[in-house]
């Protein structure tokens, strides 16, 4: 007969070790998430750019991007990323679009642009941008209010007072220099979120020796 | 190997559910009080295995395991995968909560099928190669019936998802192999240091003593 005890011991050693031997491989593979996809896609003019990429910041290539209305739920358009993970189109119509990259084989991610973030292709409103989270104010909303100026692609600027000239070309201007400025710090947000920490990895075996005590505690009770 | 959110069609998650539901009731009857911290060791095990990305050649790659958790735990695989997946989905958004159901009966299902093949082991003469063998045998098929039951979720789901079928069958192919190497040396070493630890490899008598079978 194996005395309980030391049969008990054992186990918490054979738990030791195993815990211990997991833990250990972790540390070396200091880039060890999750390889979910993750997109960026944000208005410019009138293009909008995706970039696609996963969470541990590779590159996703060779993606397939399809872009839905989200109203009507009918195909606009579809592409794939190149070498970069990048991917541009020129908005098909003002609506909802909703976005969804499909990197491979169940790593898929959708992100919608509220049609309110496009530029009006009746040109009465300016391209916003639009960012990954919704919540995120618009960047430069004391720009949106009053400002009529028409769709920069079609070029027409004839017609028009130098002032509102300069305020548009101004406007393209701060928005692209805030762009470069914020979308280091977006990307990281992002990577960020995603990225699995080695406190869940523990947080997640703690979980099941949770479940152990209390199926155990529950069993003893039973057995009394 | 996990299907993410959004592609199945509600259908088949729902089977999914209905599936991991049935298995979860048939393999957690009767269970032993011995049994519960081994089955947490293993389901850790497995937790952590599949968070581990070994770079490999252009892509990553990470172990599934679900043949070490069959071959260990034998039908107590099912409940230890079931919740590894909860867990994975709750905490980094693996798959997600929706595919909870398919997840579990592809993972799980492969852990169940590679029991199956390890108990065949006893109907040979035991040589110092056969826990090899069949934990390795074991672990490919069940890494092979989880992409199978995974293309059938594909097909299942609509007419565009067969050739993403295939490629997720190809796909499986690699891992197939490497899990067949890796759970072979896993399960010759724990017959040699731990046999107990492997489902069925030591029979206990009514007086409590172990004897190699």
């Amino acid at each position: 007969m194996i005395n309980p005890v030391r049969k008990h011991i054992r186990l918490s050693f054979i738990t030791f070790l195993l815990l211990f031997f997991a833990v250990s491989f972790l540390i070396p593979q200091e880039y060890s998430y999750a390889h979910k996809v993750q997109m960026f896609a944000h208005v410019e003019g009138s293009k909008v750019f995706v970039e696609g990429y996963f969470a541990d910041g590779k590159k996703a290539k060779n993606s397939e991007v399809t872009v839905f209305d989200n109203k009507s739920g009918e195909r606009l358009l579809g592409g794939k990323t190149d070498d970069m993970g990048k991917f541009s189109f020129n908005i098909p119509k003002k609506t909802d679009l909703r976005i969804s990259l499909n990197a491979s084989l169940g790593h898929k991610t959708e992100q919608v642009l509220p049609g309110s973030e496009l530029p009006d292709a009746g040109g009465s409103n300016m391209p916003l941008r639009g960012t990954k989270e919704d919540e995120n104010p618009p960047i430069s909303p004391f720009f949106k209010g009053g400002l009529k100026s028409p769709p920069l692609e079609k070029g027409g600027k004839g017609g028009f007072s130098f002032s509102q000239i300069e305020q548009v070309e101004l406007q393209v201007m701060i928005e692209k220099g805030i762009e470069k400025g914020i979308s280091p710090l977006l990307r990281g947000f992002s990577e960020c979120k995603e990225r699995v920490y080695y406190s869940e990895i523990i947080g997640g075996i703690g979980y099941i020796f949770g479940i152990m005590g209390i199926a155990l505690y529950f069993k003893a009770r039973k057995n009394q | 190997m996990h299907i993410s959110e959004g592609i199945l069609s509600a259908p088949v998650l729902t089977a999914g559910f209905v599936g991991t539901a049935a298995l979860a009731a048939i393999t957690l009857r009767k269970m032993d009080m011995e049994e519960i911290p081994k089955i947490s060791v293993i389901t850790a095990a497995f937790f952590v295995a599949s968070l581990i990305h070994i770079p490999f050649g252009f892509t990553s790659i990470h172990l599934i395991l679900n043949g070490l958790v069959g071959i260990t735990l034998g039908i107590r695989a099912f409940p230890a995968i079931m919740l590894a997946i909860i867990l994975q989905a709750i905490l980094f958004g693996h798959g997600g909560v929706t595919v909870i159901g398919i997840n579990s009966v592809m993972l799980g299902g492969g852990g169940l099928v590679a029991y199956f093949i390890w108990r065949l082991r006893h109907r040979f003469p035991s040589t110092p190669r056969r826990e090899t063998i069949f934990g390795g045998i074991a672990a490919a098929v069940s890494v092979i019936s989880s992409g199978l039951i995974l293309a059938l979720a594909l097909v299942t789901t609509g007419e565009e998802f067969v050739a993403t079928a295939g490629y997720a069958l190809l796909a499986h192919v690699p891992v197939m192999v490497i899990e067949g190497i890796v759970v072979g040396v896993c399960a010759a070493f724990l017959a040699k240091v731990k046999p107990e630890i492997l489902a069925g490899q030591v029979q206990k008598t009514p007086m409590g003593h172990h004897h190699a079978t």
